[in-house]
C-alpha cells in the first residue's frame, strides 16, 4: 500500500499565540511536506499542515494526539486525505 | 470566465488499477510531461508495465521530498471543469478521516477490474460513497484487456456492477456512466477505443465532463458543528465552525445544542473578510453576542430555534462493520464521531444482521455482529449528543465508530428519540 497525504487545520488556542513558534514545534515533531497559514476570521489564523502516513499504518489519529499535545493548540481537524 | 470545479474521488480495491487509471488521465490531459513517462519506458519491460502507475509513484516521492507538497499534481482540467483528485486510501481507519473531514466530495470514479470482478473493498467502497453522500458516479470497468475486450464479460460485469450499486443505496445506479477502460492501454480513457467498437459510450474524460455541480443544500435548516470557540478581544465570543447546511445571517438569533444556550449573530467572518451571510461550505468564525465561550464547546451544533438542532436521548442506526477483533453486542459502548463531537455510545439493541450483497434481512436480534456484517442498531449516547435522520438532513447523520485506535464501523442515523 502506499502513502497517504494528511491535510490538517491546526487552530491555535487563541490569536495571542505565536503561530511561527508553533510552526517550528510542529515541524519538531512530525515530517511535515508544508505548512501553510490560513486566516480564518477577526484575526485568527489556523496553520494548515500536510504531512504523510504510511497507508498500511491506518489512521491519522496518532498524528492529530500529537498535534493536540503541542502547547498553543487549541484544537486540530483533518480536512483532506489522499493517496498519493 | 472560470471553469467550475469539483472535488473527484477515486474508489475501488487496491489491484484494480486506480492508480494507472489516474496517471494515464494527468498524462492524457496533459498534467504529467512525456518525458516523465519515457523515463520509466527506458527501464525496460517492467517499466513498461508500470510507467503509469510510476508516475503516481514519483510523483509522490517528490512530495516526499517536500519539493511539491501542494498537492498541485492532483489537479486537472476538462473542457467543462477543474477537478480535485481525491484517492481513497485503502486502510479502514481513514474511513473516519472521510466521515468527519471537511473536503467533500462532490462526484466518484469506481474502479473494478474486469478480470477480478466486484470485490469486498469494491462494495465497501461503493457504500462508502453512498454514506458519504457522493451522489454521482462513473464507473470504469478496467482491464478490459485481460479479457480481450470482450462485450460479453463487460455487459455482465455492468449489471452485476449496477445491481450492487442499488443495494448499497444508489438508486439512480442506471443514470451512471460505465466505461469499459484499459488504463495501461490508454482505451477509452481520453480517446475512443479502436479495440471496443461495440462500445458507443463517452470514453472515460467525457464521462467526468457528465457530472453535474450538486446544488447546496440551502433550502435544509441552518446547522454549523461547532470546530473551536474563542474570546477575542475587542470582539468577543466566535465560535468557528463550516456551516453543512442553510444559510446563516447577520442578525440572526442561534440556539446551540445540546446546551440550548441562544445568542444573537453580530458579525460573520470568513477568510477575515466580513460577510453578511454564510452558505454550506463556508469556513466562518461569527461573533455572537449573549453567550459566553465557556458555554460553547466543540461538538455543539448552531441552528435557528424556528429548527433547531435535534439531541438524541437515542437513536436507530444502520451500520457496516469494517473490521472489529471478535464481535459486537449489546451492551458495547465505543466512541461514535458525529460531525464534530466525539461521544461515546451505547449499542443497547441489534434490531437485525442485512446481507452486505442483498441489503435483506437475514437474522432478527442475532446475539453479536462482527466484521463484515451490516446490520440496525439502537444506540445510546452516554452523554447529550446532536444527531439527524438521514432523511432530513444527511450531513448531520453520517458518523464513524471508533476503539482500540481503530476504525470499528461507518453508519448513518435514520431515526432518532429526541432527547427534548
Amino acid at each position: 500500500m502506499g502513502r497517504v497525504a494528511v491535510t490538517i487545520r491546526v487552530m491555535p488556542e487563541g490569536t495571542e499565540v505565536d503561530l511561527g513558534e508553533l510552526e517550528r514545534r510542529i515541524r519538531e515533531l512530525v515530517q511535515v511536506g508544508s505548512i501553510s497559514r490560513e486566516p480564518i476570521a477577526f484575526g485568527l489564523e489556523a496553520l494548515l499542515v500536510v504531512a504523510t502516513v504510511p497507508d498500511a499504518a491506518g489512521g491519522t489519529e496518532p498524528l492529530e494526539k500529537a498535534l493536540e499535545a503541542l502547547p498553543g493548540v487549541g484544537s486540530v481537524q483533518v480536512v483532506g486525505i489522499t493517496l498519493i | 470566465m472560470a471553469k467550475p470545479h469539483l472535488n473527484l474521488v477515486t474508489m475501488g480495491h487496491v489491484d484494480h488499477g486506480k492508480s494507472t487509471l489516474l496517471g494515464r488521465l494527468l498524462f492524457e490531459t496533459g498534467v504529467v510531461k512525456e518525458e516523465e513517462i519515457k523515463k520509466f519506458e527506458a527501464l525496460g519491460d517492467k517499466g513498461k508495465a508500470f510507467k503509469f502507475a510510476w508516475v503516481m509513484d514519483d510523483l509522490k516521492e517528490e512530495r516526499e521530498r517536500g519539493l511539491t507538497i501542494d498537492l498541485a499534481h492532483r489537479k486537472f482540467e476538462t473542457d467543462k471543469y477543474y477537478f480535485t483528485l481525491i484517492d481513497a486510501p485503502g486502510h479502514r481507519d481513514f474511513v473516519k478521516n472521510m466521515i468527519t473531514g471537511a473536503s467533500q466530495a462532490d462526484a466518484g470514479i469506481l474502479v473494478v477490474a474486469a478480470d477480478d470482478g466486484i470485490m469486498p473493498q469494491t462494495r465497501e467502497h461503493a457504500a462508502l460513497a453512498f454514506t458519504l453522500g457522493v451522489g454521482q458516479l462513473a464507473v470504469a470497468v478496467n482491464k478490459m484487456d485481460l479479457v480481450e475486450y470482450k462485450k460479453e464479460v463487460y455487459e455482465k460485469l455492468r449489471s452485476e456492477i449496477m445491481e450492487m450499486l442499488r443495494v448499497v443505496g444508489f438508486r439512480n445506479a442506471d443514470k451512471f456512466p460505465f466505461v469499459p477502460v484499459s488504463a495501461f492501454h490508454g482505451e477509452n480513457v481520453t480517446k475512443p477505443s479502436e479495440k471496443m467498437k461495440w462500445y458507443s459510450g463517452p470514453t472515460m474524460l467525457q464521462a467526468l465532463d457528465s457530472f453535474v455541480i450538486p446544488p447546496k443544500p440551502i433550502d435544509k435548516p441552518l446547522r454549523i458543528p461547532i470546530q473551536d470557540v474563542y474570546s477575542i478581544t475587542g470582539v468577543g465570543t466566535v465560535p468557528v465552525g463550516r456551516v453543512e447546511t442553510g444559510v446563516l445571517k447577520v442578525g440572526d438569533t442561534l440556539v446551540l445544542e445540546p446546551s440550548g444556550k441562544t445568542g444573537e449573530v453580530k458579525s460573520i467572518e470568513m477568510h477575515h473578510e466580513s460577510i453578511p451571510k454564510a452558505e454550506p461550505g463556508d469556513n466562518i468564525g461569527f461573533n455572537i453576542r449573549g453567550i459566553a465561550k465557556n458555554e460553547i464547546r466543540r461538538g455543539d451544533v448552531a441552528g435557528l430555534p424556528s429548527s433547531p438542532p435535534t439531541v438524541a436521548s437515542e437513536f436507530v442506526a444502520r451500520i457496516a462493520v469494517l473490521q472489529h477483533p471478535t464481535a459486537i453486542a449489546v451492551g458495547y459502548t465505543p466512541v461514535f464521531h458525529v460531525h464534530t463531537a466525539q461521544v461515546a455510545c451505547q449499542i443497547t439493541e441489534i434490531i437485525n444482521k442485512l446481507d452486505p450483497r442483498t441489503g435483506q434481512v437475514v437474522e432478527e436480534h442475532p446475539q453479536f455482529i462482527k466484521k463484515g456484517d451490516m446490520a440496525t442498531i439502537r444506540v445510546k449516547p452516554t452523554k447529550p449528543l446532536v444527531i439527524e435522520k438521514v432523511s432530513d438532513i444527511p450531513q448531520l447523520a453520517r458518523f464513524a465508530i471508533r476503539d482500540m485506535g481503530m476504525t470499528i464501523a461507518a453508519g448513518v442515523c435514520i431515526d432518532v428519540v429526541k432527547a427534548k
